[in-house]
């Protein structure tokens, strides 16, 4: 087993670099003690996950109602997709629709956002786009329901819950309390992973957004709630992060989450930006919360994950 | 020429019939579409259907046309429908047929003991009509729908369809029994079949060369009597080995039944004996039919029913275990309730929501040909209640703030304190589970749902 993952992990971080160009070069963000592998054993996790090619000090607001618009034109902003979605890549992209709602309820991320997406990867020359979660409830209700599985397809998109054990496969996620999970394989084996989550209200973390979907690519999920939830979320970012994380904030309920039904808010905002904590330390404020409210955003920020002061960020609204 | 024809249209339909039923079957997910109407209309020919839908939903239904066709065509040209469109009747046809060329030696026994018990029908028809009367939906478990469909569901959820291959190895032997002596469907349209209009009958110059009797599927052949017997399929298979073409299809003369010679006399004693004899059968399938239902009836545990389900014990009354609930169920929380839960569970559809928990899309409802499941909106499904173990929940005796059953509830019937310590709100509760299922403690929940 070890050699296999020492193999598939060589293999990844080869993919990865070839991707980037600059793998090595950022490594150094996550150079923080807290963060370092401790087991001393060669695995996929001694590479540190594909840094983006985005600037990460810059958030892209993208506002407006047309679905379309909304993504090409936080895409032209960050730089264009060509830069992140080479030909023949393999996309992989993690919405939320865990729970079994209808678009018009907002619990689930958007499938005309997420249509739009798989659309510019594929046009960008992408080999094939999975779009990829882990429902609550079974894989048939919560890909109609949500109406993700007809938006992606319509577009020659994959879409599918990773709701069996063979969709995973064990890591040393090299944390305090998180150290080994079983993880998604599409994730790892993906050239450009895009996190996709919608932002609304979660009664226990407060809001759910880009570091909490990440809980959507591990098996078992009731470990992190049996210890620490936000603890675990934050070395979980730390393991892997996103080469971009895009927030469905165009509308979102503000109670009940994160199952719903709730009240529904409208923001009309799409956020873009490669630092994941960055991400939600903005999604946070349409919330009327602080960043450091959200503790998994301030857990995240001490493992260096990524920055959550919003000052030093350059917010570009277009 | 025509004769070939209309084998051959046979053939297709009752092809077509098989696959096509297995197929619907096979077919039902959610979300559900043309393939669960095709299979109810389908299955509403049979006319056990709508005695079921008079005895339990005391209303007669719109499709009621559908089952009254079946009687009339039975009425006018027999049991058509068993011999030209039964799915269930098309595979032990060509079960019989493999038989038929596979043991060629058991030609003569075959007939023999197809003769020997016809007589059973009418005693096993009544045993049938009591057990139903009394209120036990099984009888309906063995009419052909549901069982083809059962077994279908049985095979395509892994598990061995024992019942069918039993039914299928007697027919490699026995031809089609099943048809005529057990399926209580075949049994009551044998009966109504009794003064039908149009029947073969030996009309020119029988050899007695026994050949319309050796090919009889259901020992119905005019041999002896002049005329089919009331259990015949119009398949057309006498008149086509009849070597003297005697065999007509013709419309019977209602009296002038010719060549019955016997003096009132014998008739009489007869009569009197064999109705001493009637009686006793009768009285013992009347005595079977009770033991059974008090063996039946008998109150097993409470199980968690699919959403909507009538209240015990009329559930497991109206239930007909045709398994298409276990087979659309999209998150295979629905399983047949094994035999060790008694017999009057056996089979029926129940939930272990620690295994899997309904993900209340309500399509059982939609697919439940009997009303056993009804169609109940959302919000006045009731499965059964949440109950937390708060010793063994980890938010209330470890602090730990996990509420992963807040988190999943579909209906925000639980609710957290200050400390994310979760609390049940019961009229809230529909029992669907999913608070037990997403239960991060190991082994049982500490969190469970009790039936209702």
């Amino acid at each position: 087993m070890d050699r296999r993952q020492f193999i598939s992990g060589l293999g990844y971080g080869l993919v990865s670099l070839g991707l980037t160009g600059c793998g090595l070069k950022l490594s150094g963000k996550s150079d923080n003690p807290q963060n370092t592998n401790t087991q001393n054993t060669p695995n996929n996790q001694a590479i540190p996950a594909a840094a983006s090619v985005y600037d990460r000090g810059k958030l892209i607001i993208s506002e407006g109602t047309d679905p379309n618009a909304l993504i090409e034109k936080g895409f032209a902003a960050l730089g264009g997709i060509g830069a992140l979605v080479r030909s023949g890549a393999t996309v992989v992209v993690k919405p939320n629709f865990s729970v079994p709602r209808k678009p018009e309820e907002a619990a689930t991320t958007n499938p005309q956002l997420v249509a739009a997406v798989v659309k510019q990867c594929l046009a960008a020359g992408a080999k094939e786009v999975k779009v990829i979660d882990y429902p609550f409830q079974s894989p048939p209700v919560c890909l109609t329901n949500s109406g993700i599985k007809e938006a992606v397809e319509s577009v020659g998109g994959k879409a599918y819950a990773i709701n069996a054990q063979s969709f995973y496969t064990q890591v040393d996620t090299g944390g305090k309390i998180l150290k080994t999970i079983l993880f998604s394989k599409d994730v790892l084996n993906a050239d450009v992973f895009i996190n996709f989550p919608i932002l609304k209200h979660h009664n226990m973390t407060k809001v759910t957004l880009g570091l909490k979907n990440m809980m959507g690519l591990v098996w078992d999920r009731g470990y992190f709630h049996r210890t620490d939830l936000m603890q675990c979320i934050a070395e979980l970012a730390a393991f892997r992060k996103p080469h971009l994380t895009i927030v469905d904030a165009t509308r979102g309920i503000t109670d009940n989450g994160p199952t719903g039904p709730g009240t529904i808010r409208e923001w009309n905002q799409v956020i873009f930006g490669a630092d994941p904590v960055a991400v939600d330390a903005y999604a946070a404020t349409l919330f009327g919360l602080k960043p450091a409210e959200i503790e998994y955003v301030t857990a995240a920020a001490e493992l260096g994950v990524g920055e959550m002061d919003l000052q030093k960020l350059t917010v570009v609204k277009v | 020429m025509k004769s070939k024809k209309t084998l051959w249209l046979r053939y297709v339909l009752q092809f077509v019939s098989l696959v096509s039923f297995v197929l619907l079957i096979a077919n039902l997910s959610y979300p559900l579409g043309q393939e669960n109407l095709l299979l109810q209309w389908f299955s509403r020919l049979d006319p056990w259907l709508l005695l079921s839908q008079l005895r339990w939903q005391q209303e007669v239904p719109s499709w009621i046309w559908l089952p009254l066709l079946t009687l009339a065509s039975t009425l006018l040209c027999g049991r058509i429908f068993c011999g030209w469109l039964c799915p269930f009747g098309a595979l032990l046809a060509l079960t019989d047929k493999i038989g038929r060329t596979v043991f060629k030696k058991l030609s003569l026994p075959r007939s023999k003991v197809l003769h020997a018990v016809q007589p059973v029908r009418g005693y096993w028809l009544l045993f049938l009509v009591i057990v139903f009367v009394l209120g036990s939906n099984w009888v309906f478990f063995l009419t052909p729908f549901v069982l083809l469909s059962h077994e279908t569901v049985r095979s395509l959820q892994g598990q061995f369809p024992w019942m069918l291959m039993g039914i299928m190895a007697g027919t490699l032997f026995f031809s089609r029994f099943w048809c005529s002596v057990l399926c209580p469907t075949g049994v009551l349209l044998s009966l109504v079949a009794r003064p039908r209009l149009f029947r073969y009958r030996i009309t020119g110059n029988c050899v007695h060369c026994e050949k319309c009797a050796g090919i009889c599927s259901v020992g119905a052949a005019p041999l002896n009597t002049g005329v089919a017997k009331e259990g015949c399929l119009a398949c057309r298979d006498c008149q086509r080995a009849c070597p003297t073409k005697a065999i007509e299809w013709r419309q019977s003369s209602w009296r002038g039944k010719n060549g019955q010679s016997v003096s009132a006399n014998d008739v009489a004693a007869t009569k009197h004996q064999e109705s001493r004899r009637q009686f006793f059968k009768a009285a013992f399938a009347v005595g079977l039919a009770i033991a059974f239902l008090k063996k039946n009836v008998w109150a097993a545990e409470k199980a968690l029913r699919p959403p909507g389900a009538l209240p015990e014990p009329e559930f497991t009354a109206v239930c007909n275990r045709c398994g298409r609930c276990v087979q659309v169920c999209p998150s295979k929380a629905l399983s047949p309730m094994p035999i060790t839960d008694g017999l009057a569970n056996f089979e029926t559809p129940y939930l272990i929501p620690r295994r899997n928990r309904c993900d209340l899309c309500l399509a059982c409802q939609e697919v439940c040909p009997t009303g056993a499941i009804r169609e109940v909106p959302l919000e006045k499904i009731r499965m059964g209640k949440a109950v937390i173990d708060k010793p063994r929940c980890i938010a209330w005796n470890e602090g730990k703030m996990c509420f992963i059953c807040g988190e999943q509830c579909p209906v925000l019937a639980i609710n957290g304190d200050g400390h994310h310590r979760p609390t049940v709100l019961t009229d809230k509760c529909v029992g669907c589970g999913s608070c037990e299922n997403a239960c991060p403690v190991d082994g049982e929940a500490a969190i469970r749902i009790f039936p209702d």
